[in-house]
């Protein structure tokens, strides 16, 4: 009964016996005093009621102060009811308590928290099972039961117990409680989510001990289990860090005892951790020569002092050279230094690239700076030896011409005596294969000798040894494929034969045979161009050189002192400028044979006159060369010569021929005028041997006066000084003069002039032309026989006109048609005397003819007989090749 | 009518021939000069119709001659006819820009000579 109850009996008795005693006061009042002996059952009717009252009050204040003890011990107890609620209501840990079937009992809120249920959906209405994964019940099962190997199967395992659940009370009834281990297992939410927990199983048990149920605390994991994950890994990453670090990484404790090397620390030093752990000493991991490198760091970080990127060159355990960058560094704690960390990071390669770098720029700026190439080598091999720790350089030079070796250049370092060994190289000249830098020449390939002490074929081992040098290296200097020179270093230091260095200053000697080539070509280029100035400057006549523009680019000594300048004064103005004086008022117009000649951008020649500086004139003859590059004209060259000398000689020749032919007529004047009286008769008659003697002594010295006229015709003609007047002139007009003055010769031989005339205009010199005509007639009268008939024809042709001349006499031998032009020369040697010719009438024709830029030349007549045909120009015009042959004095 | 002809000529032998062939061939009177100065004399005394009149001659040329009978009054109106080996065109131009009658040259035809100093000075008598 609760106390409720019992209250409430307690209230209702009480109630009841106050009612009832209020029904007796009432009957009491209402029978008053006539009491009992009227109606003794009255008496035992107030005796029971004054007994049921008494008992009634007896029972409720008993069942009151039960009620009251009750409700006390009820109130106490609901006060540890509430606080066990609240606890369970505010743990966080999920609480699920069970009975043996599995049914749940017990769902706290943090339980309906993390699985999403309600207590009320939960209760009495799920078993255990509906809480876990699949198979998680009876995994976990599994596991408690191993663990629990060895501990025997309480007997007080109930009966009723549900099979799922077996192992675990097991486990619970295996251990007192207070020694209950908690284990892992999932939960499985509402959505069907799972989550891990780590779950502490206790045992409900009855007043009698057995095992009624059970309670399971669960704690969700799922973020402890994912900050040890987090753990783990950062310890895994930092780990995976040193182990797989490039980087050579140890810490030691501050005496310097090894406390952790990483992988790559071991494999530098060849040794493992546990080989490590034995050292004593930083220090003592190095090779010899690097220890006391070693230790001074390992003191200097010990003490505070950061080392950072200390260079370091050791020998690894596999022997080769390493350069490293050390780094140290110390952990302290407010006792004192705790650890000192130590990083190595190798730079070999990085260092041998920055060398290989640092070298090739060197040596291209030592090649784009020097002008001589002996100072440029020079420094070369000081590069080359600073670089790569060498004590001497030697440069040889390939003589291909003599097949040896010389030595060329070399460079040494200051302080220790290198002379002897200098002093021998010098002395030596090797053929391919001799020695060390024979054998490079040969091979064509760098070679090492880690010892030239003692190599035999080093044939200057004793001056080496002698100043100290220990190895060695050469290199060969290549232009293509072919050695020029031989590069070669020694160290005073024993060294290990290292190939990549070869590599290097391999490449560095490419740069240095294209410097050594190009270095022989500008000297060959600077060799040929001074051949050029010398030829240039000791031409005699003056070259100039001239531009696209007309400017002066290229002056010769020669043309500078004719025009009276300085090559500075010259060079840049115009040529024409220079040359025609415009600043003395000489104007040039487009007729300048010079300006022409620079304009047109031919190939020409001709006549001009140039100034000095002075104003004072000379006559030039020119000839201008256009230069051409790649098809496009890029400027000229003008050469030239002052014929005032030519002139002069010209003149003097002028002089001397005038003179002479003066002197000659003189006397001729005599002898032709005495035979000529005495032939006449006119003195008196003579007998007829005497007439024939005189009829030819007449003949013959007017034959010499005619040649003295014709000798002195052509040679001016020739010379330039008989200068044609042109005039447009009908031809036909000449040619009717030549053959009126040839008619009366014609007549006597009886040969008949005809005449075939179109009408022709032509630029000529009438007399002249009248000279050529009159002599092709002659010569075709002279040549025809009797009775024949001499032609001459005027034909229009194609730029001008054609004359012809046609005879029927004995004619010309093929081969003979072009040299009867030439001086001197007739068809048969006795025609001269034959028909009194003097031989150089055709070649004065020729020459009259050219100068009017026509052409004269011999036919055959089918047949019998010869044509003369002459074509004249329209225009008369002296070209280029006119003018030359003519001053050049070609017929 | 008598043509009278000064010939002034260094040369001995062109004096005689051309002197023979005026003479022979025409008939002239001839008188000689074998030098300028000689020459100026002669004309001057005896006034002769004209002068045939070597150009190259020593010390006194013949144009050099021609000036001095030009500017002497005496001879100034005689006509002068240049006689010369030298045929250049250029000495003749000179020649004839003295004022000369005429230029002629050596060496001359001997039976044609007259006649020619006839044409040029217009003496159809002969």
């Amino acid at each position: 009964m609760t106390g409720y109850t019992q209250t409430r009996i307690a209230t209702w008795a009480f109630s009841t016996a106050l009612a009832l005693s209020l029904a007796g006061v009432l009957v009491l009042a209402r029978f008053g005093s006539s009491p009992v002996d009227a109606h003794p059952w009255l008496f035992w009717f107030a005796a029971f009621w004054t007994f049921a009252q008494m008992l009634l009050i007896v029972v409720a204040l008993s069942t009151f102060r039960h009620a009251l003890r009750q409700g006390q011990a009820e109130r106490q107890l609901q006060r540890v009811a509430r606080l066990h609620r609240s606890i369970l209501d505010s743990a966080g840990p999920v609480m699920i308590a069970c009975d043996l079937g599995g049914h749940i009992s017990l769902f706290n809120p943090a339980a309906e928290r993390m699985l999403g249920y309600r207590a009320s959906e939960v209760l009495g209405k799920l078993t255990a099972r509906d809480l876990y994964p699949e198979g998680e019940m009876a995994r976990v099962g599994e596991q408690l039961v191993a663990s629990m190997t060895g501990t025997r199967i309480p007997p007080d395992v109930p009966w009723n117990t549900a099979e799922p659940l077996l192992p675990f009370i097991q486990y619970v009834a295996s251990f007192p409680a207070s020694r209950v281990r908690g284990f892992e297992m999932r939960y499985r939410r509402r959505d069907g989510s799972t989550f891990p927990t780590m779950v502490y199983l206790s045992a409900v048990r009855s007043g009698a001990g057995s095992i009624e149920g059970l309670v399971s605390v669960a704690v969700d994991i799922t973020a402890t289990r994912r900050a040890e994950h987090a753990l783990r890994e950062s310890e895994e990453r930092y780990r995976d860090l040193f182990e797989n670090s490039a980087e050579m990484i140890a810490t030691l404790s501050p005496r310097g005892r090894y406390l952790y090397v990483n992988p790559a620390w071991q494999t530098l030093f060849g040794m493992d951790s546990a080989q490590f752990e034995s050292l004593i000493g930083f220090e003592s991991a190095f090779p010899p020569e690097a220890q006391a490198e070693a230790a001074a760091l390992f003191h200097k970080a010990l003490h505070g002092v950061r080392v950072e990127r200390h260079p370091l060159r050791l020998q690894n355990s596999a022997g080769e050279t390493v350069e490293v960058e050390a780094s140290l560094s110390c952990r302290r704690e407010e006792a004192g230094p705790v650890s000192v960390r130590c990083t190595f990071r190798e730079v070999t390669q990085q260092n041998r690239r920055e060398r290989r770098l640092r070298i090739q720029l060197i040596v291209s700026q030592i090649i784009a700076e020097t002008t001589s190439m002996d100072e440029g080598l020079t420094r070369v091999l000081e590069a080359l030896c600073g670089t790569f720790s060498c004590d001497i350089a030697v440069l040889w030079r390939v003589d291909e011409a003599q097949h040896v070796v010389r030595p060329r250049v070399s460079w040494h370092v200051r302080g220790r005596s290198s002379e002897d060994f200098l002093r021998e190289t010098r002395a030596q000249v090797f053929t391919r294969g001799e020695e060390l830098p024979g054998m490079v020449w040969s091979l064509g390939k760098p070679c090492w000798i880690a010892d030239v002490r003692q190599d035999p074929a080093f044939i200057r081992r004793t001056s080496a040894r002698l100043n100290g040098f220990i190895s060695g290296w050469a290199v060969p200097v290549r232009v293509g494929n072919q050695v020029i020179a031989i590069v070669e270093c020694f160290s005073r230091q024993p060294t290990r034969e290292d190939p990549e260095l070869l590599a290097t200053v391999e490449t560095v000697c490419g740069s240095l045979g294209q410097f050594m080539a190009r270095a022989g070509q500008e000297a060959r280029v600077r060799e040929l161009d001074r051949q050029k100035a010398i030829i240039l400057n000791s031409v005699a006549d003056g070259i100039i050189g001239v531009d696209s523009a007309g400017h002066i680019d290229f002056v010769n000594s020669a043309a500078a002192r004719m025009i009276e300048r300085t090559e500075s004064e010259l060079i840049g103005h115009s040529v024409h400028e220079m040359l025609h004086s415009v600043a003395f008022g000489h104007n040039c117009d487009v007729t300048c044979p010079t300006r022409q000649a620079i304009e047109i951008g031919e190939s020409t020649a001709g006549q001009d006159v140039y100034y000095h500086s002075d104003g004072r004139s000379f006559p030039v003859e020119f000839s201008l060369m256009p230069m051409i590059e790649e098809g496009a004209p890029v400027g000229s060259v003008l050469s030239f010569r002052d014929i005032s000398q030519r002139y002069a000689l010209d003149h003097m020749k002028d002089e001397f021929i005038s003179t002479v032919s003066h002197e000659l007529r003189t006397p001729l004047t005599s002898i032709r005028g005495a035979l000529g009286l005495l032939s006449s008769g006119l003195l008196g008659a003579v007998n007829e041997k005497a007439a024939n003697l005189l009829r030819i002594a007449l003949a013959n010295s007017e034959r010499l006066v005619r040649l003295i006229n014709d000798i002195l015709d052509l040679e001016r003609m020739q010379s330039g000084r008989a200068p044609l007047a042109f005039r447009r002139i009908a031809l036909e007009d000449v040619a009717r003069q030549a053959i009126e003055a040839m008619q009366p010769v014609a007549d006597s031989g009886n040969i008949h002039l005809v005449s075939d005339f179109e009408s022709v205009i032509v630029e000529a010199d009438a007399d002249r032309l009248l000279q050529v005509m009159t002599n092709l007639l002659s010569n075709a009268v002279k040549f025809s026989p009797a009775h024949s008939v001499v032609r001459v024809a005027i034909a229009s042709a194609p730029g001008g006109a054609l004359l012809s001349v046609i005879d029927q006499g004995r004619g010309i031998p093929s081969d003979k048609l072009e040299s009867i032009f030439d001086r001197f020369q007739q068809v048969d040697a006795s025609d001269s005397r034959q028909k009194g010719g003097t031989g150089l009438g055709l070649a004065i024709c020729r020459s009259i003819v050219q100068q009017h830029g026509g052409r004269i030349w011999a036919e055959q007549n089918r047949g019998r007989g010869s044509i003369f045909r002459l074509f004249l120009p329209e225009r008369a015009s002296i070209s280029a090749s006119g003018a030359e042959e003519a001053v050049a004095g070609h017929p | 009518m008598q043509r009278r002809v000064l010939i002034i000529d260094d040369e001995e032998d062109i004096r005689a021939v051309a002197a023979m062939s005026l003479e022979t061939v025409a008939g002239w009177e001839v008188m000689m000069a074998g030098s300028g100065a000689a020459g100026i004399a002669r004309a001057q005394e005896q006034l002769p119709d004209a002068i045939l009149l070597d150009v190259m001659m020593p010390v006194m040329d013949g144009p050099t001659t021609f000036r001095e009978l030009r500017a002497n009054s005496k001879t100034a109106h005689i006509p002068v006819i240049l006689l010369t080996a030298k045929v250049q065109a250029a000495d003749q131009k000179r020649f004839s820009d003295l004022g000369v009658a005429a230029v002629m040259f050596k060496p001359f035809d001997p039976l044609a000579l007259a006649g020619d100093i006839a044409e040029v000075l217009g003496w159809n008598d002969k």
